[in-house]
């Protein structure tokens, strides 16, 4: 498991679909269908990373951020919709938000997927590998070999 | 040798100084007579200047010749001032002075002259003003006794009783000229608060009419309410009008409406001229137009009654109207012809009103851009939904079947992807009656036809405890497009259910439908009790995707398919706003469908 993820999404075969997707790459995926229910998540649990669908019922998703960021200021957020609103733009990223992803025409269910991914574990294994590699030697003190 | 005499020489300030020594000089000798002489003549060689008007007239004052003293200061009033406050107030020093010599009648009857005199010349708009409220006490003195007044004493008895209606109207437009200030004193306390009795009828009547042109609104106002009070009278009921539409507060007729609620029924001219206004200031579209269509039948061969109706109308922006009564007016007018004045005269009727539908249409043009922009954002967030949904669908399966494929899978994405279309498709279908431009005519009756809506979708009303009533008990017969009727009134139906969740309660909850026959509209008055619409949301409430609903619960599309369901069939649709106990819609529907003249719009 490489994280934890809510997803904050009112369409049903949509959420479904995502979250499959998400859960065959072997992230944790906690769904919820408004904003209430997003926060009252919040309060309990840390998480990863949120992805938020701007248009729900009751809260919409840039009062839901606002509401995220009160109890999570560092928390990665990507806002994924098929809508664009200019002056609720300039209020998310002034919320901060990591990513936007669209929706509609030019929705990508793997690229969604991959930019959870690379948000939630910013390295590949080879880069870990050779980030690991370039270290020198006896970068770190393993304390168990000194008792072997 | 005089100083004037030499004057061609030097300049004109100079010139001025050394005359107004000279004058000086001659006045501290004691020389009055010379002064005056000279000064006059000064005042001729320089007659925009008003330095020798005011010395003149300190000179008449040193004389005691008040009355010349009167005329030198209208004179010196009505040149040009350079410095507004030290022109008032040189004069009121003067006049200052006069009040402690004169008798307070003699003041007051020269205050009045002089009041007159400057009202009529091209003095100054404020140092007429200014000068009118130093006067004004003086001209509505206490001491003022009319009785005593040779002028008055004759015309308060003409007062007393219509018989000699037309001496006294002859004498008041004579005090008028001359004694403006002093004749509304007399009237205040002859007239104002006599007792209004049939023999003084006439008098009182027309004393209404001098208030009103002396703008005494408030006096005005009270004596036609208490003749009104007494006998309903067509003259005094439209100069009550006409007050409270030039004060703009209809307060008074409010009040006398409320006593006498049959005159908005009456069909003379003036009444229904101002009861077009009336109506206008009270926002009530329905009776508005009610009384331009009374006027347009009643009057339909008056030519200065039609041209003021088309007058209505372009202020109104009704082209339809102009248009249809355009033809109406010029065959009287042709009729009547006069020549060339006539044609003239229509030509440029002709372009005033070509110039406001051109505007009119830009205006339209502009509403129409937003409506298309408001709604191609919202189809386009409509359709996102399912596109997204497919392509997700896909994507995940493609990537799945890579590895395995059964049979199970592949039809569950099949009827995932069927679903999504059918929900695009009705997206389209709730747009059709904007769409579909088949017109199905026939006769049929509306009641009937709102008793079937109403029974299908009774599941949904019944779920949420709403009683409708349909108040006509007899059939109403229209010749239109029934299909469209009932997409009309299924979507008021389903509107009025939602507003009527939102208020979230479960007793009491009531769908109001009541039918009005015209001669020509039907009328009808659709009301329920829900969340109601706030004043501000009034004109938007048609808009295409606006809705106070969260989203998902309305696209916001209801109402405005209603509106262009009525557009399209030449009725209206307009929120009622006295209506408070919920909404209240106004639905006017043309009880004969002209298609030829609907498609050409």
């Amino acid at each position: 498991m490489i994280g934890t993820v809510m997803l904050v999404e009112d369409e049903i075969k949509t959420a479904d679909m995502l979250k499959q997707a998400l859960e065959s790459e072997d992230i944790e995926v906690l769904w919820v269908r408004d904003g209430r229910s997003a926060l009252q998540e919040m309060k309990k649990g840390r998480f990863d990373l949120i992805i938020l669908d701007l248009k729900l019922p009751e809260m919409t998703g840039d009062e839901v951020l606002e509401g995220i960021r009160k109890i999570d200021t560092y928390v990665s957020v990507i806002v994924y919709t098929n809508y664009q609103n200019p002056p609720v733009m300039q209020k998310l990223i002034n919320l901060g938000v990591e990513r936007y992803i669209s929706k509609g025409a030019d929705a990508n269910l793997w690229d969604t997927v991959n930019t959870v991914k690379s948000l939630l574990d910013p390295f590949t294994q080879d880069e870990k590998d050779e980030l690991l590699g370039s270290l020198s030697q006896g970068a770190f003190v393993n304390p168990h070999k000194d008792d072997e | 040798m005089t100083i004037v005499e030499t004057m061609h020489d030097i300049d004109t300030q100079s010139n001025m100084k050394q005359v107004s020594d000279e004058i000086r000089e001659l006045r501290l000798a004691g020389n009055l007579e010379e002064a005056t002489k000279l000064c006059t003549k000064a005042r001729h060689l320089f007659p925009d200047k008003y330095l020798f008007s005011i010395i003149q007239a300190d000179l008449y004052f040193q004389q005691n010749d008040y009355e010349a003293t009167f005329i030198a200061l209208g004179e010196y009033l009505k040149k040009q001032p350079l410095s507004k406050n030290r022109f008032v107030a040189n004069f009121a020093k003067r006049y200052y002075r006069l009040q402690q010599v004169l008798p307070k009648e003699k003041l007051s009857d020269l205050a009045e002259k002089l009041c007159i005199t400057i009202d009529k010349s091209s003095a100054d708009k404020n140092v007429i003003r200014e000068v009118k409220d130093i006067l004004r006490p003086d001209m509505v003195s206490i001491n003022f006794l009319p009785e005593h007044s040779p002028k008055f004493a004759s015309f308060i008895k003409l007062l007393e009783d219509d018989l000699n209606f037309n001496e006294f109207t002859k004498q008041e437009k004579i005090l008028e000229k001359e004694n403006r200030y002093q004749l509304e004193q007399v009237l205040d306390k002859y007239v104002l608060t006599r007792e209004r009795v049939s023999s003084t009828r006439r008098i009182d009547t027309y004393c209404a009419s001098i208030y009103e042109k002396f703008e005494k609104h408030d006096k005005a106002i009270k004596l036609l309410t208490e003749l009104l009070s007494v006998r309903i009278e067509a003259v005094a009921a439209r100069s009550l009008f006409r007050i409270c539409r030039t004060i703009k507060n209809y307060d008074s007729v409010d009040n006398f409406l409320s006593k006498n609620p049959a005159l908005i029924k009456n069909n003379d001219f003036n009444i229904l001229y101002e009861l077009v206004y009336y109506f206008e200031a009270k926002n009530d579209n329905i009776q508005l137009q009610r009384v331009l269509s009374i006027i347009e039948k009643s009057f339909a061969q008056n030519l200065p009654i039609l041209e003021t109706l088309k007058n209505f109308y372009i202020r109104f922006g009704m082209l339809e109207e102009i248009k249809r009564l355009e033809p109406t007016i010029r065959s009287i007018t042709k009729d009547k012809g006069k020549g060339k004045y006539v044609e003239e005269l229509e030509e440029s009727e002709t372009e005033i009103a070509s110039t406001i539908s051109e505007l009119n249409s830009q205006l339209n043009h502009q509403k129409q851009l937003v409506a298309i922009s408001d709604l191609t954002t919202g189809i386009s967030h409509e359709l996102g939904q399912p596109i997204t949904n497919i392509r997700y669908t896909i994507q995940f399966y493609k990537k799945l079947l890579e590895k395995n494929l059964t049979k199970d899978s592949v039809f569950k994405i099949f009827d995932s992807i069927l679903e999504e279309t059918e929900r695009m498709g009705a997206l389209i279908k709730r747009l059709s009656p904007l769409t579909s431009s088949r017109n199905v005519l026939e006769t049929y009756d509306l009641i009937d036809r709102i008793k079937k809506r109403v029974q299908l979708e009774k599941p949904r009303l019944d779920d949420n405890h709403i009683k409708v009533t349909i108040a006509s008990k007899v059939p109403v017969t229209v010749y239109g497009d029934s299909v469209k009727f009932d997409q009309l009134i299924s979507n008021l139906l389903l509107n009025a259910i939602d507003a009527i969740k939102e208020r979230n309660k479960t007793d009491k909850n009531k769908i109001d439908i009541k039918v009005e026959d015209g001669t020509q509209d039907v009328s009808i008055f659709f009301s329920d009790n829900g969340v109601g619409i706030p004043f501000k949301n009034k004109n938007t409430i048609f808009d295409p995707f606006f809705s106070t609903k969260a989203p998902g619960k309305g696209e916001g599309l209801g109402l405005f398919i209603v509106w262009n369901l009525l557009k399209s069939q030449g009725g209206k649709i307009i929120v009622d706003t006295s209506y408070t106990n919920g909404a209240r819609f106004i639905i006017t529907i043309p009880k004969t469908f002209n298609l030829e003249k609907e498609t050409k719009l």
